[in-house]
This record gives C-alpha cells, sequence and structure tokens, in this order.
C-alpha cells in the first residue's frame, strides 16, 4: 500500500540539515570573505579615481592654481602621513603574531593600529579647526573645494577603517581568532591598507603638487 | 585564507617606506623653491614616489604578491580601466586651450541652419554666439533673449 502526502510541512518534512555536504569544494579556490572585500576594492578603486580625476580636470582647466605649500601645513600632514604608514605596519605586525597563535602580539599591534588610526583623524580635525578657523572654507575657491572634498571622503574612511579595526580588537579580547581562523583580521587589515594607499596619492597630489 | 601565509620584513618594509615618505616631501619642498614651474621634473618626481609606495604598499602590506589567479587577475583588472578612463577623457577635458577642435554641430535657433563651432575654448564658443542674440535682441525690441550675458 503506497501513501500519498497531501500536504508538505516543512517543519516536519523538510531533511533536518538544509546545507547539503559535499565531500569536494564547490566554490571557487579563495576564501569568500577575501574575494568580496577586493570586488569592494575595485569599486572603492573607481570611487577614488572618479574624485582625483575630478581634481585633476579642474585644476588642470583653471587658468592658475595656488602652490599648495603656501595654503596648507605640508609638515604637519607628512606627519600625519608617518602615523598612517606606522599603523599599516602594526597592522602586518599583528596579523603576523595571529599567524604564529601570539595573542599577547595581536593585542599589542592591533590597540596600536587603532591608536595611530585615530591619531589620524584627530590630527586631520585640527587642521581642519585651524583652517576654518583662518576662514578657509569649502566655499572660497576651487583649491579649497576639491581639497575638503577629498580630504573628508578620505578622513571618512579612516573614520569607517578605525572602527572596524576597534569591532575586531573586542573580537580579538574575546578570544575570536587564532592561527587557525584569523580571517576576519586579514579583510579588516587590507581595507586598511586601501586606506593608507589612497592618503599616500592624496597626499602627494593636494599637499606636495 | 593564503595558502602560503607571506612572510617578509615588515619592519624593513615600514623603514623602507619612510624614507621614501621623508624624501618625498624633501624632494617637494626642493622643487617648489626652485623648480616650481618645470612641473613635469616636479610632478613627475613626486608621483614617481608616491607610485612607488603605493606599488610597495599593494603588493606586500596587501600581500597581493602572495595571492592566487583569481584575485589577482580581478584586481590587476582594475588598473587598466582605470588608465583607459584616464587617456579618454582628460585629454578633452582638462584644459580650455585644447578645446580649439570641432565640438559639436549645433542648431542656430535664429537661422534654422546646423552650424558647426570650431573656434577656440568655451568662453570663444559664447563670443561666437553672442552676435546672433545681439543681432536678435536688437531686431525684435521687447523680446526676451536669453543671451550668454549683457542683457
Amino acid at each position: 500500500m503506497t501513501t500519498t502526502m497531501t500536504s508538505y510541512d516543512p517543519a516536519v518534512d523538510a531533511p533536518k540539515h538544509h546545507h547539503p555536504v559535499y565531500d569536494y569544494d564547490s566554490g571557487p579556490p579563495v576564501d569568500r570573505g577575501k574575494f568580496a572585500i577586493w570586488v569592494f576594492l575595485g569599486t572603492e578603486i573607481m570611487f577614488f579615481t572618479g574624485m582625483i580625476g575630478t581634481y585633476i580636470v579642474l585644476r588642470a582647466g583653471s587658468p592658475e592654481w595656488p602652490n599648495p605649500a603656501h595654503r596648507l601645513a605640508v609638515g604637519i600632514t607628512a606627519f600625519n602621513t608617518f602615523v598612517l604608514i606606522c599603523s599599516s605596519a602594526t597592522v602586518v605586525a599583528g596579523l603576523f603574531a595571529v599567524q604564529k597563535d601570539d595573542m599577547a602580539a595581536l593585542r599589542k599591534w592591533w590597540g596600536l593600529s587603532i591608536l595611530l588610526g585615530a591619531g589620524f583623524v584627530g590630527i586631520q580635525a585640527y587642521e581642519y579647526v585651524h583652517l576654518i578657523d583662518h576662514g578657509m572654507t569649502p566655499n572660497q575657491d576651487l583649491f579649497w573645494s576639491t581639497f575638503y572634498l577629498m580630504t573628508a571622503l578620505h578622513g571618512l574612511h579612516v573614520i569607517i577603517g578605525v572602527l572596524w579595526l576597534a569591532v575586531a580588537y573586542v573580537k580579538i579580547l574575546r578570544g575570536g581568532y587564532s592561527s587557525k581562523n584569523w580571517v576576519g583580521l586579514e579583510l579588516a587589515g587590507l581595507y586598511w591598507h586601501f586606506v593608507d594607499l589612497v592618503w599616500v596619492l592624496l597626499f602627494t597630489l593636494i599637499y606636495l603638487m | 585564507m593564503s595558502e602560503h601565509p607571506p612572510q617578509f620584513s615588515v619592519k624593513k618594509l615600514w623603514i623602507l617606506l619612510l624614507v621614501l615618505t621623508a624624501a618625498e616631501v624633501i624632494y617637494g619642498e626642493i622643487g617648489n623653491r626652485n623648480f616650481y614651474e618645470q612641473k613635469l621634473l616636479l610632478w613627475g618626481g613626486l608621483l614617481t614616489f608616491a607610485f612607488i609606495k603605493g606599488y610597495y604598499i599593494f603588493q606586500y602590506f596587501m600581500h597581493m604578491k602572495y595571492e592566487g589567479a583569481i584575485v589577482k587577475g580581478n584586481v590587476w583588472f582594475t588598473i587598466p580601466l582605470v588608465v583607459y578612463m584616464m587617456i579618454m577623457i582628460w585629454p578633452d577635458t582638462a584644459s580650455n586651450d585644447k578645446l580649439n577642435y570641432e565640438i559639436a554641430n549645433q542648431l542656430d535657433p535664429f537661422t534654422g541652419k546646423v552650424s558647426t563651432i570650431i573656434e577656440g575654448s568655451r568662453n570663444m564658443v559664447n563670443k561666437e554666439f553672442q552676435h546672433m542674440y545681439d543681432d536678435y535682441a536688437a531686431t525684435h525690441p521687447g523680446a526676451e533673449v536669453h543671451g550668454t550675458g549683457g542683457h
């Protein structure tokens, strides 16, 4: 005698395990998170290219352009560039530490990275306050418009990066990473290095050229 | 997770990047004082420093050097895309002086003929059309004419 199923109730009839388990990896031979962050960074490259492109077009089309050294405190920002490069180096040192299961070193390097990142934001805020105090607001001329456009959007990236590093730090303190599981830290690091890389270009274009 | 975790000396790379940054700032300082008008020398030098630093951050800190073909292929693709964008757009838009070629065929609203603008920069184009607005305003007293200025 055969039984006929009259209605399908997923709560009763669905298999317990929804994820099929294969004896091979069905995905591409690359970590999904890493692939995703690189695709995202690809869009970020195009985003900053659009902004830098706009700056170059406006600058080249202007009859004259002020020497940035006469308007901006290059020394302070050069120091700030040092700070950001140091924070990139400490992130890498943290990543190497977690790969060796050296959690004390990881906490030290990662904490230092957050402090350096926050320091960068602080120095930039200090610069902004002084510039605005002297009447250098975005509506003054094209130099200041493009200056604030690019540095503020990059600064926003730095703030997001610091928050990301901080969230990862909380997970580090809770023992969420080990030499077997550190991709989350690598993703935060990739974003952070990208922000550093963009700053290297912006610093040259805005402050030195 | 990388199959082969990258191993390089963070300290050496860190020092290299700091030295390059210092050298770049000093070069910029000297350049601004001594050869500010020689843009190719000043900008070329500065951009060389920036690209070398960017290359090391990209290859080692972001360990692109140690990635497999899938990640490399996806990311490196954006670089020629950016270069293509620059080549296609910037020469046309980046300098008013270079806008001395045919811009467009435009319908002359007064004569009904299509005219081709071939002269000068954007401002020259406006001057080119100005007489039409002036003529129209002169022959049509009281008419509201939206010219490029002066009415």
